[in-house]
């Protein structure tokens, strides 16, 4: 029996020559099947090694992962349809009463 | 004959529906349009007789290759497929958009900072061949077309 984790990744890009200050990362959601959920990390890393391409200024881009930022364990099944099922979930607790802007704005969850 | 009134009833419902649901969609917010919802409760019409007030709608559609029959709302939302998109989603931009560069696009739409993450390679190419080629599942193309998506480079 395989489970199905969402894994919650970021990918840093460094271009070459640096012709304006601009930094750019990417965060992306992949879906992983594993038995050995201890294994997702490597799984991240051989799947997407570094790559460099040409970019649209003439320079080269390198993308990188650089870190796994969360990883959660899918609770819906997805063999029949994938249609409205929930493919990743974290809480967000806070120690005193916080409002949904604040929230928004602690976590940039908007951005 | 009262097949007919019913008939013409329902297509002017259907247009009010496809005029009226681009507005309540959100960004990136699809809206089905589902002809079964359009049966009357005496079920006097068949889905063969719903179709045929298909015609009724004054739409110009038209065929774009790699998506399909598509037409443009007065709203800027789009019809593809029998599903309506908003003016902001991916699919009005290759409907609206489906001859111009990405250079042309970014140029347009699109912060500058983009073009230091957006491949070279597909630079010169139109919207609609992007699209094609990240449908077949191209590196670069899904990476293109993710650039040009998000709203994050949006020029304000």
């Amino acid at each position: 029996m395989y489970d199905i984790y969402s894994v919650k990744v970021l990918f840093e890009s460094t271009t070459s020559p640096r012709l304006s200050p601009e930094k750019i990362f990417e965060e992306r959601i992949f879906l992983i099947k594993t038995k050995k959920p201890d294994e997702i990390e490597s799984i991240i890393h051989e799947n997407f090694p570094e790559e460099t391409y040409e970019n649209s200024e003439g320079g080269m881009t390198t993308n990188k992962v650089v870190a796994i930022l969360d990883t959660f364990e899918l609770v819906d099944n997805l063999e029949e349809s994938v249609h409205l099922k929930e493919v990743y979930s974290r809480y967000l607790v806070f120690d005193k009463e916080t409002s949904p802007e604040e929230a928004i704005e602690r976590y940039s969850l908007d951005k | 004959m009262m097949k007919k009134i019913i008939s013409t009833l329902l297509a002017l419902s259907v247009f009010t529906f496809v005029l009226q649901a681009p507005a309540k969609a959100s960004e990136n917010e699809t809206v089905v349009i589902n002809t079964n919802d359009f049966v009357s409760s005496e079920g006097e019409l068949n889905p063969d007789q719903l179709a045929e007030t298909k015609f009724a709608i004054p739409l110009p559609f038209f065929f774009i290759p790699g998506l399909g029959q598509a037409a443009v709302l007065a709203t800027g939302a789009v019809i593809v497929g029998g599903m309506i998109f908003s003016s902001n989603s991916w699919e009005a931009q290759v409907v609206k958009h489906h001859k111009m560069t990405a250079d042309q696009f970014i140029s347009k739409n699109r912060k500058g900072s983009i073009r230091k993450e957006f491949p070279s390679e597909y630079l010169n190419k139109t919207i609609e061949q992007i699209n094609k080629d990240a449908k077949k599942g191209k590196k670069n193309a899904k990476k293109a077309k993710k650039l040009l998506t998000d709203n994050r480079f949006k020029k304000k």
